[in-house]
């Protein structure tokens, strides 16, 4: 079986944010709906103060919790392991954000540009959120349009400059993903959810 | 994530609070919880009128539910995953009730708005019975479904504890009961044992202040997402809403009440004490929906 994944080496970021404008480019996410942000957080005491950074995104959970509380069974799993919203069946009860352990669930309320309200949207918006139905749950798709076509990489992968997020098939046994996991140990976030998440990170 | 790690041990991240069910799930919760029980109630002591009153209340519920949904056209749609779902399963028990509890009371109905339709069965009769009883089953579903949809997120602590669908079930019984109390005296109906029907709020209201207690006290004593949750319930606007309405206004004012309403014996002064109750319980109930909602937090992912 596939399981198409993301090994995050947390060692190589940088704290560019390069993954989360580039996601937001790909997919011309509406405002406020990341699927891609990093986490920063700031330790120590002056003058050793360091900033951590954790790049985070849907985790395609093999036992996933939206799956299982959404009513309307809008959401589904392909057998590459991918987990999708189906917009068209999604009526927005919001029981998949209460059960996702990531917060990975992003509830689309209303349709206005990033310029604010009173400002009418740029021809890119226009153009991105003609994809997106107000009043419906949106997520990661691991840039499924891309996997599709071929192009085996997602946009977050693809522009990452120090090469810290690894994208393929953590069941192939000499697949990149799978060999860091393998040989650094690689732990996957909040593993007492019992959602078996397929992402993992290494430190 | 593995302890020992410097960087997993630095990066823990804050709880987050959630801010996407609000009022209007606490209006659902708080209509629907005690409109179902005032039906199974009603339906037992044989007061129409009760039983009417319960499904105007569970109606009110579903049209806030359904006006809070993201896509209230696909309303429809919210039953189609019964197997794992507690959202799905409530959405058929309310649909079911709606259904059989409308068929119980619409002779009931004529008999009050005469519009020259006379119906093939009466609220007494076997049909009407069936109705009665298909419509208390899901009138159950309908009352505990919403501690259920809150107690399997697993990753709420506030909500994914027992003690919630037991909480909401037991005060929804309370407010059930107030209900039909307060119809009951408003009427001047003969259909409750007063002292019986004062005993069982009574009781129904102490057993959801223990509960809400140890409610309270399991999160002070949780993970620091509980413990946040804890501190938003004792704390600032919410706090006022549970620690005032729900636990003072909601059940230790009427627990106070009732218990001299016992003592006094039937006379004006234990009803007026009974009335003023059955209010406050049902105040209150809203008012511990409401605060217990908004003190969901989610656990931190790392």
């Amino acid at each position: 079986m596939v399981r198409l994944s993301m090994v995050i080496d947390v060692k190589r970021c940088v704290g560019c944010y390069a993954c989360s404008v580039a996601c937001k480019v790909e997919n011309g996410t509406p405002p406020g709906i990341w699927y891609a942000p990093v986490f920063e957080k700031e330790v120590g005491k002056y003058p050793n103060v360091k900033r951590l950074f954790l790049p985070t995104l849907c985790n395609h959970c093999k036992d996933a919790p939206c799956i299982k509380a959404c009513p309307t069974s809008a959401i589904s799993k392909r057998k590459d392991g991918i987990v999708l919203v189906d917009q068209e069946k999604c009526c927005g009860t919001k029981a998949c954000v209460a059960a996702c352990p990531y917060g990975a669930m992003h509830f689309y309320g209303e349709e206005r540009g990033e310029y604010g309200p009173e400002v009418p949207l740029t021809p890119f918006e226009e153009q991105a959120y003609k994809k997106f139905q107000v009043g419906t749950v949106q997520k990661c798709t691991f840039c499924v349009h891309r996997i599709d076509q071929g192009n085996n990489t997602p946009a977050c992968v693809e522009t990452c400059p120090t090469e810290c997020r690894i994208f393929g098939d953590i069941d192939d046994p000499n697949s990149e993903p799978a060999k860091l996991i393998r040989n650094r140990n690689g732990m996957q976030p909040r593993p007492e959810s019992g959602a078996d998440p397929s992402n993992h990170y290494v430190f | 994530m593995k302890a020992g790690n410097p960087f997993v041990e630095r990066f823990v991240m804050e709880p987050k609070i959630q801010n996407f069910w609000g009022l209007a799930h606490a209006v659902e919760f708080f209509t629907m919880g005690t409109g179902a029980t005032l039906f199974l109630l009603a339906g037992i002591v044989r007061m129409e009128l009760g039983s009417l009153a319960g499904v105007i209340l569970v109606a009110l519920g579903g049209v806030s539910l359904i006006q809070d949904l993201g896509r209230p056209e696909r309303f429809w749609r919210t039953m189609a995953n019964l197997k794992t779902s507690w959202v799905a399963r409530g959405a058929l028990g309310v649909n079911v009730f709606m259904m059989t509890s409308f068929l119980f009371v619409a002779p009931f109905v004529l008999q009050i708005v005469p519009i020259g339709i006379t119906l093939p069965w009466t609220t007494g009769s076997t049909v009407g019975m069936i109705f009665l009883a298909l419509a208390s089953a899901s009138a159950i579903v309908v009352a505990i479904y919403h501690g259920l949809v809150l107690g399997s997120s697993s990753v709420i602590p506030a909500w994914r504890t027992a003690l919630v669908p037991t909480q909401f079930f037991v005060n929804a019984f309370a407010s059930g009961a107030a209900f039909l109390w307060i119809l009951n005296f408003v009427t001047g109906s003969a259909s409750i044992d007063p002292r019986t029907s004062v005993q069982m709020i009574t009781l129904l209201t102490i057993a959801s202040l223990i509960i809400l207690l140890g409610y309270t006290l399991g999160l002070s004593n949780g993970t620091a997402a509980a413990k946040t949750s804890f501190g938003i319930l004792t704390n600032g606007k919410t706090g006022a809403y549970f620690i005032g309405g729900g636990i003072f206004v909601g059940l230790l004012l009427p627990t106070i009440l009732l218990a001299i309403a016992l003592a006094v014996g039937p006379s004006s002064i234990s009803n007026t004490l009974v009335l003023i109750s059955s209010i406050a319980i049902l105040v209150g109930n809203f008012f511990s929906k409401i605060s217990v909602l908004k003190a969901g937090v989610y656990e931190p992912t790392f």
